[in-house]
């Protein structure tokens, strides 16, 4: 599905404007890509969250206003903000210089706040709580930048409706998502000793509450609890319960 | 010289500072709040009655503050000690390994009472 496009026109030469258009996962980008025979290395602008991490993806071309033929462009940065785009900086094409205004998006990015916290947390100096913490690790900013593109897609292709969740530093230099809903409670933690997420799943039933807590060593299993947050039966986290208490018992 | 060591009693508050990071936009306190201190089973507390709310955010207002009972920390496996440094009478540890649920429960625990102005 393609966000939005984004025109603007150059003041002189050979062509009229410069097209953009924004697409919210680079899976989708590469898809698109192939499908107009563009090359995904030149076509496809990742937008850079801070230290060159991947945040989503713009197709560049020049549209001529004779000719249908589009041509790429020179990568370049954008900023991306909840309801708009623009170019981070002017570039050069050819021997003109090309500078975006703002463009104004029909609907608000997905994820953007989620996108804009990992940004912000990123940023963190040594000792950013007060209680020697460390900045948040490089491997973990990754992995929960991944997360944030994989869910969107989630959403997109399995009608997995998991809501934005709000994005919180760790003292150990990780990442938290957590996500709150009437009786149920979901987080899921990137940690800077591992590759893996930990997470941990409350529901408040009859009885009283229930919880789980884990490891998450795979997509599917991130998947799984998430679709247990999103549309779970109340009281259906017992069911997970007795089930990695099965996985256990035959270890 | 350091203070002399005071008992804590289940009924006593306790302060944990924490920075705006760990609120969200309804006012939920993170269980990230209640991290120990990395690499070690400690987490910085103050006994409420050897301070004040203001000295336990260092008077910054990019600090917030919660109150939780000594007694529910026990209650969840935790040790409440009486640690004094030079510079802070009032200075505690909660030790104990902190779990996800302990520190979910914690946070559901805590009474927020100073709010860090959020930046």
């Amino acid at each position: 599905m393609i966000v939005d496009t984004y025109s603007f026109e150059r003041e002189k030469g050979e062509y009229k404007n410069v097209v953009c258009e924004i697409w919210p996962t680079p899976k989708e980008l590469q898809t698109v890509c192939l499908e107009r025979g563009i090359s995904y290395e030149t076509a496809a602008q990742p937008y850079s969250l801070g230290r060159g991490l991947l945040r989503t993806g713009i197709i560049t071309k020049l549209s001529s206003a004779t000719s249908s033929i589009a041509r790429n462009l020179p990568q370049f940065d954008w900023d991306i903000y909840e309801h708009s785009v623009k170019m981070k900086h002017a570039i050069q094409v050819d021997d003109e210089i090309i500078e975006g205004k703002p463009f104004q998006l029909k609907e608000p990015f997905l994820f953007w706040n989620g996108f804009k916290k990992i940004e912000q947390i990123t940023e963190l100096e040594s000792n950013w709580d007060s209680f020697n913490s460390p900045p948040i690790t490089i491997r973990c900013v990754s992995i929960m930048v991944r997360l944030l593109l994989t869910m969107m897609e989630w959403r997109e292709d399995l009608s997995l409706d998991v809501p934005a969740p709000f994005v919180v530093p760790t003292s150990d230099g990780g990442i938290q998502f957590e996500w709150r809903k009437k009786f149920k409670y979901l987080e899921i933690a990137s940690l800077p000793s591992t590759s893996d997420c930990e997470f941990l799943a409350k529901e408040r039933v009859h009885e009283g509450d229930i919880e789980l807590e884990g490891v998450l060593k795979s997509d599917d299993e991130i998947k799984e609890i998430l679709y247990w947050f999103v549309s779970g039966s109340p009281g259906s986290l017992k069911r997970h319960i007795d089930k990695a208490l099965l996985s256990e018992t035959s270890l | 010289m350091l203070p002399e060591i005071e008992e804590i009693f289940d009924e006593d508050d306790l302060y944990r500072r924490f920075t705006d990071k760990y609120l969200d936009d309804n006012g939920n306190l993170s269980s990230a709040a209640f991290q120990n201190t990395t690499g070690t089973d400690d987490m910085s507390v103050d006994l409420a009655r050897l301070t004040t709310p203001e000295r336990t955010a260092l008077d910054n207002e990019i600090y917030g503050v919660a109150m939780i009972k000594a007694g529910f920390a026990r209650n969840n496996n935790q040790i409440d000690i009486h640690s004094p440094s030079v510079d802070n009478n009032a200075h505690s540890t909660v030790r104990g390994k902190k779990t996800r649920g302990i520190k979910k429960k914690l946070a559901e625990s805590a009474y927020i009472i100073l709010r860090p102005i959020i930046h």
